[in-house]
Order: structure tokens, then sequence, then C-alpha cells
């Protein structure tokens, strides 16, 4: 008796949890408000008989119960230091809110979720990006990712020492598009071309319809096509270098393709770029990128006086060029 | 090497009472955020717990993209000449701050404090610097 009661209660619990993970599965649209505004996208996911949580395409440790939910998720602030933020809030099924904790220093902030509506087919509507735009947010910089194997390997042997920026190497479209420096945007019907301040990179959009050119070579920037889906402009790029997400050397391979997805605000005063990385060979999901900018148009772009020379010479004082050279094999 | 100058004792005078209190500082700098940002390899070579000073004679300044450098030649406690690996963030970012392509140049005596490099490694990531004249310039770590 007391054995069918416990099963009776078994099938009641997972019952209850299905319908939970029911309401809760799928992507939500993240928004956390701690050092600046960081818009994420939280994706709960049920795969063989349990539900996995990641942000940004990178898995995170949760608890979910009562409708309480708590999450732990690892970023690197500027410096490239690993930190973590813990997410405690509520899910009522069409909205999460809470508070969160940044585990380093105790400082805390909020948070708020919403489901992410499907994409709508909209006709073009183009509006007009030309200005000076400054970053005022890099998104949720999430480092641990759903790694393949081989890119797990690859992120394990990375040092600093491979960072191609260090060389004044261009460190590439996902990368560079989320640095801290000032880009301009000039705009006309058949392109919109991105001056970047950061390695003086140049981005041409061709809003033409042309497909990508099968001969050209990769290039760090890639080579990018948009249109206009409603206001948004859906960017997708391809023929990359392969590069590196970021200063923790996550590699992006030279098959990846990039879709950004770009917005104004009403008051023409903001813009939002979702990226999303396609890259099965180094990512079992596609990894987000999430950044905002600010129209400045006081702002100057400067030029981008690069020298490798230091990097070299501090290597020769500090007697480590010759490891330096035994990892080109590393290089980007 | 010939025509260093230091300042006797007070050279490469690392002060560790001032890890606590300086390191909370730079924390709360770290929120102003934008230009100020550092955006690489910051974390893989500098502690963020050995903070400290060094002082000597400037040797080599490359003010330059992606980071700037200034290479200080300053005698360890020993007596022994040591080459500092002195690092600071983008030209940009210096021009904020007072820093100037003209600011720092080959021969000035400079008094540096700053977090120290890992793996005692002769490098400082520059958050003070004073200058021969006297002249300060504080540079938000951002890291």
């Amino acid at each position: 008796m007391q054995a069918e009661l416990r099963i009776s209660a078994s099938i009641v619990s997972l019952f209850l949890a299905g319908a939970c993970w029911a309401q809760i599965e799928g992507d939500w649209l993240l928004t956390l408000n701690h050092d600046a505004e960081r818009l994420g996208i939280i994706t709960f996911e049920r795969e063989q008989g349990e539900l996995n949580a990641y942000v940004d395409g990178g898995p995170v440790e949760f608890t979910l119960a009562g409708g309480r939910l708590e999450m732990e998720v690892d970023y690197r602030n500027a410096g490239g230091r690993l930190l973590s933020r813990q997410l405690a809030g509520t899910v009522d099924g069409t909205v999460m809110t809470g508070t969160l904790i940044a585990h380093h220093d105790g400082s805390t902030g909020t948070w708020r979720a919403e489901p992410r509506a499907p994409e709508a087919a909209l006709p073009p509507a183009p509006v007009d990006f030309s200005g000076i735009w400054s970053r005022i947010s890099a998104g949720m910089e999430k480092v641990h990712l759903d790694y393949t194997e081989s890119a797990r390997l690859q992120v394990d042997d990375y040092s600093y020492l491979d960072d191609p920026a260090l060389r004044c190497i261009s460190p590439a479209l996902v990368r560079i598009s989320g640095w801290p420096y000032p880009l301009e945007i000039l705009q006309n019907e058949q392109q919109l071309t991105i001056l970047y301040e950061s390695f003086r990179e140049v981005r041409r959009i061709f809003l033409d319809g042309r497909d990508f050119p099968e001969d050209l070579p990769a290039r760090a920037m890639g080579y990018s096509l948009g249109r206009w889906e409603g206001s948004t402009l859906v960017v997708e790029s391809a023929l990359l270098k392969p590069a590196f997400v970021d200063q923790a050397g996550q590699p992006v391979s030279e098959n990846a393709r990039v879709v950004e997805r770009i917005s104004m605000s009403e008051d023409g005063q903001n813009l939002r770029g979702l990226l999303t990385l396609h890259d099965p060979e180094n990512y079992r999901r596609p990894i987000i990128r999430y950044r905002q900018w600010r129209k400045t148009l006081d702002t100057t772009i400067l030029e981008y006086d690069c020298d490798s020379y230091p990097f070299y010479r501090g290597l020769e004082f500090e007697g480590r060029l010759d490891e330096f050279w035994e990892r080109m094999s590393q290089r980007r | 090497m010939p025509g260093w100058r230091g300042s006797g004792e007070t050279r490469n005078r690392i002060v560790p009472t001032k890890v606590l209190v300086h390191g909370l500082a730079m924390f709360g700098l770290m929120t102003i955020a934008g230009r100020a940002a550092a955006h690489h390899s910051f974390a893989a070579e500098f502690s963020y717990e050995l903070f400290g000073a060094k002082e000597g004679e400037v040797v080599e300044v490359h003010y330059v993209n992606p980071h700037t450098r200034i290479f200080v030649a300053v005698t360890s406690e020993d007596g022994e000449a040591e080459i500092w690996d002195a690092q600071s963030h983008a030209i940009s970012t210096l021009l904020r701050a007072g820093w100037r392509r003209d600011t720092v140049r080959v021969g000035d005596n400079v008094a540096l404090e700053g977090f120290l490099g890992l793996d005692s490694s002769r490098k400082i990531w520059i958050s003070k610097m004073t200058l021969e004249d006297g002249e300060v310039i504080t540079i938000s770590a951002g890291n």
C-alpha cells in the first residue's frame, strides 16, 4: 500500500514537473541591471528526460522548485577575470523576475526575463542607422560555452600569448564588433558601411540582394549580406578567418556563420545588436552576444595606432620569447 | 646599465598594506565602463590582489595600441638592475586621463603604483603615475 502511494506521488510529482517544464521551455529574453543594462537569452531545453538551462548558448547550473529559480551565470569582466553572478527569482509562466548578486564584490542588481517572441515575417521598412555609436553594454559575456570536444581542447590549451590583438592582428568580427571603442555607420540603399575605431576595421554590408561569392579568400570581418525584416537589419556573414570569440580563446572556425539582428530605438538614440554565432565544429548550439550602443555624435573616431613591437619586447625582457615562438601553431 | 636613476631606498618598494585599500578603490572605479575598459589579457598577466609600487628611469616609451607600455629600469632591494614592463590602456583611454604622447619620455624618472604581474613577473599595470615634476596621472583600472 505504501509502495503504491509512493509510486502515485512520484507520478504526480513527475506530472507537475512536466507541466512546470512545459511552461518554462524555450527562449527567454533576459534583461539584467548590474553595472550596466545587459541583454541575453536564457534557453530551457528538455534533453533525455532532464531540463537543461543555457545563457547565450553556454550551460548554466540552476535549480527550479515551486516557481523559484536560482541560476549561476559565469562571465568575464573587461580585464578578462572569470566571475559569476547568482540570479535568484520567481517564475510565473509569462515572466521571471529577481535579484542578482556578484560573488566577487557583493554588488547587487535586478533581472527580468520574458518569453522571446518568434521573429515575425515583416516587409522591409529600412531605417537610418547613420552616425557615431559608442558601446554601452557588451551583454552577458558568458565564458563557458557548449563546446565540442576539439573546441574544449583548444580552450584548455589557450594562452594570452595566442591573442592576435597583442600582435596588432585584427581580433575579427565576433570579438571586435563588441569592443568598447566607437564605430561609425554610413548608409545608403545598397550598402551599410561600419567603420570601427578598433583596428581601423571596415565592414561593407551589402543590401543589394547579392549572394556570397565563391572565390574570395576569408577575412577577419567576413563577407556580409544584409536585408531588412521590418525595421530590423538582419546581417549574415561568412568567409570568416579562424579567430576567437573573446579573450578566453573560444575558437571560431572558418566555416562559421554569423547572424546579427540590429535594431534602433524609436528615438534613434540606441542600437541593439543580437549576434548569433553558428559554428557546429566548435559549439553544440549557437553562441549569443547581445550588445548595445548609444549615439554619440560628439565623439571623435581616433586613429588606431597599433604597434606589436612592445609586446615582443616585453616577452624578451620576461624571457618568454621562445615560448611564444613554440606556440605559433595556435596562431590566428 | 649606466645612467639609470632612482631615489634610494624608496625604490622598488612594495606596499602590502595598500593592497586592500587600493584593491577596493579600484573595484569602485571598475564600474566606469565604456572607453575606459581594457579588453584583454589583464587577468592573464596581472594579479587582482597584489598591488605595489615601483620607481625608476624610463628606458623605452611605446605610446601605442592595443596597450601603451613603458619599460622602466628599477634597482631591486639586492641592488640588481631590473627592467619592469609597465602597461596601461589604449591611447584613447589615456588621452582622457591626461596622458599624452609627450607626457612620459625616455630618461624621465617616474613612480608607479599598480597591480603587479602574476608569477613574480616584472610587470605592473599602472593605476597611478607620478612624474618628475610632481604631476600625478591617475587611470581607472577598468579591469
